[in-house]
């Protein structure tokens, strides 16, 4: 059978039917033409369109001037791009807009086809946005983490200083003919060494966290040795104090953290540490005041978790706590009790 | 610094055993010509003083403080020294500190230390570092 070909009117209604705004226009007679899809993109109806300037009636803006358009329209025959328009009500929308020239008897009709493209655009923008501020995250974690291990370097520079300079001096001695005790002062040689030893085997299960041989170590020792390693050591008041067997570096490294991490985070540095020991179970408090409406959940345990009023972290120090604390079969929590962040430490090992 | 009298010990505060046998050596090598006393610690050394002050022979006439001790730091030291009117001013206190950091340098000065030494790796640069730091000769 042979195809039955459209009638005027069938092709209209077709035209009506689809969502695209399509309508004509002259330079002579203005707009020609206008779809159902330019009227509800556009808000105008046929009869408001007919006859208008379509840039007066949409307020066009286009990306580069009218006049390098027309250019491209003369020698191509059309132009594909993005312009902006305003529709009735006043909103702006993005199309993607074909202008194509179309020529009926002696009259050059320009044909625009245009496709809303305002929320699209608007979701690859928010889209955009979202990766620009998780890469921004991710740079600030990097340069945070390369900050605290800077930070180490130089405490464990600053740390092994200390011995050789004594080994230095100790093997000076050990030269000089004035030296009457050369005995002791070989014995302080192996002393110094020894002491070099164990700091750079501590600093190497610090970095891979791993326990090494249990101390028998007090709650007040380890908080002195590790507010003598921070540089901006909050103020302490242990409560209580006790006893108990664990590796001594990592419990440091553990206090280190969570006395560094309450500085960093409490309105006022003021850190209190209580310690108690429960049928050969210790546990230790460290509270410092914060934020009462401050949510607090296991999740800053989270590795790169930082707390909100914490610009300057790695968001690791809780994390590693963590690790330590697991690494000697305990837990951690932490919580908002009415305005005191609490950290509360759990280990086996109380000393009797 | 001005000359340490002789006649009165130095009384040196460290709480690493070894740097105080460093630093009895380095003195007894310097140009200064005193006893020395040492203590491990803080709480040492104010005993020491306190039980000194009815006795002028034994009151220091120089004190070497070390700065980063576990208990009572050196500047805890220094302050509390500085608030007994009693022993404001009876002897020079210097730091003797491992720590070339600046903000320990001005922390020393912001509480009166009255000189501040940094322990040096080699004997000689050590001799060097006390015999700079007073007019003995």
């Amino acid at each position: 059978m042979e195809p039955r070909s459209l009638s005027h009117d069938e092709a209209v209604r077709l035209l009506d039917l689809s969502h695209d705004a399509i309508f004509s226009w002259s330079e002579a007679d203005g707009i020609r033409s206008w779809n159902r899809g330019a009227t509800l993109l556009y808000g105008f109806t046929e009869d408001e369109a007919l006859g208008r300037v379509t840039h007066d009636l949409l307020q066009t803006t286009h990306p580069i001037p009218w006049q390098e358009i027309e250019d491209v329209l003369a020698a191509e025959g059309e132009w594909v791009g993005q312009v902006e328009h305003r529709t009735k009500s006043g909103r702006d929308v993005l199309v993607a807009t074909r202008h194509q020239i179309v020529v009926i008897g002696d009259e050059r009709i320009v044909l625009e086809t245009n496709r809303d493209i305002t929320a699209e655009e608007q979701r690859r923008a928010n889209e955009l946005t979202r990766i620009n501020r998780e890469l921004q995250q991710h740079s600030d974690q990097l340069e945070a983490a390369n900050a605290a291990l800077e930070q180490f370097t130089h405490m464990t520079a600053h740390d092994l200083r200390g011995p050789v300079r004594q080994l230095v001096n100790l093997a000076d001695l050990a030269l000089d003919e004035d030296e009457d005790e050369l005995g002791e002062v070989l014995r302080m040689i192996r002393s110094s060494a020894g002491k070099l030893d164990e700091l750079i085997s501590s600093y190497g299960r610090v970095a891979r966290l791993e326990r090494g041989d249990d101390d028998e170590v007090t709650i007040d020792e380890l908080v002195d040795d590790a507010l003598s390693q921070l540089t901006a050591p909050p103020h302490v008041t242990i409560e209580r104090t006790l006893s108990l067997a664990a590796d001594r570096s990592l419990m440091t490294q553990l206090l280190m953290n969570l006395l560094g991490n309450a500085a960093k985070h409490g309105a006022k540095a003021v850190v209190s540490i209580d310690a108690h020991a429960f049928e050969d179970v210790v546990h230790i408090h460290v509270r410092n005041p914060v934020d009462p409406d401050l949510h607090v959940d296991a999740t800053v345990f989270a590795p790169f978790r930082r707390l909100a009023s914490d610009a300057t972290g790695t968001g690791m120090g809780l994390a590693i706590s963590r690790r330590i604390v697991e690494l000697h079969d305990g837990s951690i929590s932490a919580s908002n009790d009415d305005g005191w962040f609490v950290v509360t430490v759990t280990l086996p090992g109380a000393a009797q | 610094m001005r000359a340490v009298p002789d006649g009165r010990p130095i009384l040196v505060i460290d709480d690493a055993e070894v740097d105080r046998a460093i630093i009895r050596r380095v003195l007894k090598r310097s140009n200064l010509r005193n006893d020395i006393v040492s203590v491990d610690g803080g709480p040492a050394a104010l005993d020491y003083i306190r039980g000194a002050a009815a006795d002028v022979e034994r009151m220091p006439a120089l004190a070497l403080l070390d700065v980063n001790m576990p208990g009572m730091s050196g500047f805890e030291v220094l302050a509390e020294l500085k608030a007994d009117e009693g022993l404001r001013g009876a002897f020079p206190v210097a730091m003797l500190t491992s720590s070339d950091s600046v903000i320990d340098q001005q922390a020393a000065a912001d509480l009166g230390a009255d000189g501040y030494i940094i322990k040096q790796a080699g004997i000689t640069e050590f001799v060097d570092a006390i015999n700079e730091a007073f007019e003995n000769d």
